[in-house]
């Protein structure tokens, strides 16, 4: 007769064993004294521990965890938690919540890099017709880009006529009215 | 136990900030979570003080818990990372415990209630049983307490300690064997009171 190890009498008194495998430990402790003996020291002990007096908490601890709560919402705010948890109750996972989190904080810092970059291209636009007006004043013939003598001069130091200026299209008919 | 008739509606209200559902959760597990922690520190001070900061940790992130069907493994979960941390700070494998108050001293508050005799059997017992966990290695007893005392699954078990179902079956029997030998003395009375319980 094969005994049964101990390890398994003692998850048979925690219910962790199959049905088929209570039955055969069942059976097998009915007619072997010494696996009866562990077994029906285990119980013993096991009932000691089960049917001991269960300890409750004291009547004011949820008062306690409810004041303490107040206080760390009050100091602090897991924002993060918040907006996923918030999207989550829409019946997003957390991962789709988390990506679509990611995805919006990257559009915004998109937004915000083009139209610094916008607003710092305009401010170039402003500088570079303000030095123009100025090289104007001084030498309207040398400078003014529809004048035919301009396009004569051995070394042509007008801006306007380079390829890389040619599609600054915003400022030059200003700077053509003025003339 | 007090089971929540939707977890996972009761969950979502939390997450929405709704005070009423974290109290039902507190309601739903706080009493088994006390009990667990009772056992697993052997004091009611350190017990009360550890389901206050379980709760705090379980209800300001249950916005990361994945599975909300799940909401009790995860809060047992929190509670022995608690009582781990703990250990980890003290640097020591047993916390004071209500033993330390005079046995007579207890006894006698029972002594105050009645059944005399009755009352100080049980003291007796009740400082035996918990002496017994407290002389368990930290790392047996926290799957002991789940499995004798709170009556969980080596499954549930293996995912609150993070350790293998192997390695759970193999500690709660270790710590069985260990419990025996302690208790050898109200094991050999409890069998004889159960045998005459069958005759009769």
């Amino acid at each position: 007769m094969s005994h049964f190890k101990e390890a398994e009498i003692s998850a048979y008194l925690d219910h962790q064993l199959s049905a088929d495998e209570g039955c055969a430990l069942e059976a097998h402790i009915a007619e072997c004294e010494s696996c009866h003996s562990v077994y029906s020291e285990m119980r013993s002990m096991t009932r000691l521990f089960r049917e001991a007096e269960r300890f409750e908490p004291s009547p004011f601890l949820w008062s306690r965890i409810a004041a303490d709560l107040d206080e760390s919402k009050a100091s602090a705010f897991d924002w993060k938690a918040s907006l996923v948890g918030g999207l989550r109750s829409f019946g997003w996972s957390r991962g789709v919540a988390t990506v679509a989190l990611a995805a919006l904080l990257f559009s915004g810092i998109t937004i915000f890099h083009s139209r610094n970059s916008h607003i710092a291209e305009q401010a170039a636009m402003v500088e570079i017709d303000q030095v123009y007006q100025r090289l104007t004043a001084q030498d309207p013939d040398k400078y003014n880009p529809f004048s035919s003598a301009s396009s004569s001069h051995e070394t042509d130091i007008n801006p306007f006529r380079s390829f890389r200026l040619s599609h600054t299209t915003n400022s030059t008919p200003e700077i053509a009215r003025q003339h | 136990m007090n089971q929540a008739p939707d977890i996972r509606r009761l969950v979502d209200d939390a997450r929405n900030g709704n005070r009423e559902a974290f109290h039902s959760i507190y309601e739903c597990y706080g009493s088994r979570i006390y009990n667990f922690l009772y056992r697993l520190l052997g004091s009611r001070h350190e017990a009360e003080d550890a389901t206050q900061q379980t709760f705090l940790i379980a209800l300001n992130r249950l916005g990361t818990l994945r599975e909300p069907d799940l909401l009790e493994s995860w809060i047992y979960r929190i509670a022995r990372n608690e009582v781990y941390q703990k250990y980890r700070r003290k640097q020591v494998d047993s916390l004071e415990d209500d033993n330390s108050r005079p046995f007579a001293e207890r006894a006698e508050d029972q002594r105050i209630l009645g059944q005399p005799e009755k009352a100080l059997l049980n003291e007796e017992l009740g400082a035996a049983l918990q002496s017994a966990l407290n002389s368990l290695p930290f790392k047996l007893r926290e799957v002991f307490i789940l499995a004798v005392v709170e009556e969980m699954s080596y499954q549930d078990i293996s995912g609150i300690v993070g350790r293998s179902l192997l390695s759970v079956k193999t500690d709660i029997y270790r710590a069985r064997l260990m419990t025996k030998e302690r208790l050898s003395q109200y094991i050999g009375e409890s069998s004889r009171i159960s045998a005459r319980e069958g005759k009769a």
